[in-house]
């Protein structure tokens, strides 16, 4: 199976700009999933999610974020922030057909998802939290700034092919077929035929210009009003245990699925995650 | 005849989402796509009669803008701005699963289409229905004269008649066309009495000045069919004759003895629309 390639034309404070979207499944379908990805991911990333989900009826939709993958750069640097993400979110679910969707986001995907949802009358019904919570602990933000942005140039894809997985080694459960596409979708040729990362090295302006510092969004827990799954990498440096400990005691009160020897963040590949998935997103009240 | 459906949806006016509304004319799969944005205190309605002519070959959507018709009001009245207005539009062309869309756009609503086409909006032509990148204060001043004060109706006769006093420069209409108007004009409150079909909470609260847009005008890459209600106070002839002669050099569609605002049910008008955005 394969997954429909579409256009959406987005506005930002510069103006209109073209994001690709990847669809899964029924275009017609009454269950509609958007999963978004991690900081310098893109939508690729779901590709063993999408199809699963697709093969039992759902529509998925998986972007990506402006400045990755094969959408737009913007000019400005300075409208990469969540302002334009969540907007462009919004404006994607417009296309859906603007019915409540559900939400899997990854990292910088469930960032966006928390800052929609938190929002009043927000048409998310349920969504997955993939290693992310209100609170992002400022270790794991400077082991990302150390990497992120770089705009390395490798003079063959096996060189990049290293870097990547360097900088991806917490990242897991990948098989091997799964790890090489993961490593396809990282990389971009330049027009000069070397290799690089495949996002615009100036989404990660604000990690360069600052300090790490812990973010803390625990004002907008509360305002959270649909079912939350949590899943925790154990030894994730961006999700504590104690953060996840308190998303499942306030607000929407998260249900908890925690995953072993996995670092920042599960890939949700393996069967196990994509099961446990599944069953939070179709759980009774989402009919 | 009615071929459309009425339809929601949900947009992000900064820290909520709102409800927004709008008829869907036509085949929902259909890529030719041409979306309609009324006037300054109207509402979708106004796009009945070209709607259901275009909707045998083009799907048409027809919007309430915040604050109207069926549309969500904002709490935060100063939030009624055109920054605002364009979020909702970009919701509105994402709707649409075409790579480009046909702007049709009476006054606000034109100003709306020369802003996103100027922003790249993924537009194939523009219409602009009495309005143009300059608007003189004495023509907003007149067209915003009893807005936000209009007052309420025993009857809901009572309050058409007063439509069609106050404004009468829309047109032309047949009898008909006018008592269609005014319903579409009101809404009934709660004890019975009519009123405007607008939060009164639009009403401007900075001092009416001249509104130049002109350097919008060159940043307008897509051909562009002017309307012009020959009579109008919005859009005068000066303004016109620039238009036609520089940016994207718009088409010119003459209503003698019309003012502000040109009702686009006539037959002449729907033709004209229809051959200029079927070319």
């Amino acid at each position: 199976m394969q997954p429909r390639s579409c256009n959406l034309y987005c506005l930002s404070p510069e103006g209109f700009h073209r994001i690709r979207y990847w669809e899964w499944g029924l275009e017609d379908s009454a269950r509609t999933v958007i999963c978004v990805h991690g900081l310098t991911r893109n939508g690729r990333d779901f590709d063993d999610l999408a199809q699963f989900l697709a093969g039992r009826g759902w529509r998925v939709v998986c972007p990506d974020i402006v400045g990755r993958g094969e959408s737009d750069w913007l000019q400005n640097k300075e409208n990469y922030d969540f302002s334009t993400y969540v907007n462009d979110m919004s404006q994607l679910i417009a296309r859906l057909g603007g019915a409540p969707v559900h939400w899997v986001g990854t990292s910088m995907g469930g960032i966006i998802g928390q800052l929609i949802a938190a929002k009043d009358q927000a048409p998310i019904k349920r969504m997955v939290l993939n290693d992310i919570g209100p609170l992002i602990d400022a270790q794991g933000l400077s082991r990302i700034k150390g990497y992120v942005g770089n705009d390395p140039s490798f003079p063959n894809f096996e060189a990049a092919e290293e870097a990547i997985n360097k900088v991806t080694d917490k990242f897991g459960p990948m098989n091997k077929t799964q790890r090489k596409r993961f490593v396809e979708v990282s990389i971009r040729k330049r027009s000069n035929g070397a290799f690089t990362t495949n996002y615009d090295p100036r989404i990660a302006w604000a990690f360069k210009e600052n300090d790490p510092e812990d973010v803390d969004m625990w004002s907008l827990w509360p305002l959270i009003k649909c079912p939350i799954l949590v899943i925790r990498g154990v030894d994730s440096d961006l999700l504590s245990a104690s953060t996840s400990h308190r998303m499942q005691t306030e607000g929407p009160k998260a249900e908890e699925y925690v995953l072993e020897g996995v670092g920042h963040a599960p890939t949700l590949m393996s069967s196990e995650e994509i099961n446990r998935i599944t069953l939070f997103l179709e759980a009774e009240n989402n009919q | 005849m009615k071929c459309f459906h009425e339809k929601r949806l949900t947009v992000l006016a900064g820290s909520r989402f709102i409800n927004i509304a709008y008829k869907d004319w036509g085949d929902e799969n259909n890529s030719n796509v041409a979306i309609c944005v009324h006037g300054l205190s109207r509402n979708m309605n106004d796009f009945d009669e070209l709607a259901a002519k275009l909707s045998q070959r083009w799907r048409v959507i027809a919007v309430d803008m915040p604050g109207r018709g069926q549309s969500d009001w904002l709490d935060n009245k100063l939030a009624y701005t055109y920054e605002l207005y364009e979020v909702v539009c970009a919701h509105v062309i994402a709707l649409a699963k075409a790579e480009k869309v046909t702007w049709i756009g009476t006054s606000m609503g034109g100003v709306l289409g020369m802003r996103l086409a100027a922003n790249g909006a993924p537009f194939a032509k523009l219409v602009l229905n009495d309005i143009g990148p300059f608007i003189p204060a004495e023509g907003r001043k007149h067209n915003q004269a009893n807005f936000g004060s209009d007052p309420i109706f025993k009857t809901e006769l009572e309050a058409i008649a007063y439509i069609k006093q106050t404004r009468s420069a829309f047109g032309p209409f047949t009898e008909a066309g006018w008592l269609k108007f005014g319903r579409d004009s009101l809404r009934q409150l709660n004890d019975g009495s009519w009123t405007l079909h607008y939060d009164p909470g639009l009403a401007s609260k900075v001092p009416i000045t001249d509104s130049d847009m002109w350097e919008l005008w060159p940043k307008v890459r897509v051909p562009v069919l002017t309307i012009w209600g020959e009579d109008s106070r919005l859009l005068t002839a000066p303004t016109v004759d620039r238009m036609a002669h520089s940016g994207p050099k718009t088409e010119v569609f003459s209503l003698p003895g019309i003012g502000h605002c040109p009702g686009l049910t006539s037959l002449p008008e729907i033709s004209a629309i229809a051959n200029f955005i079927e070319r």
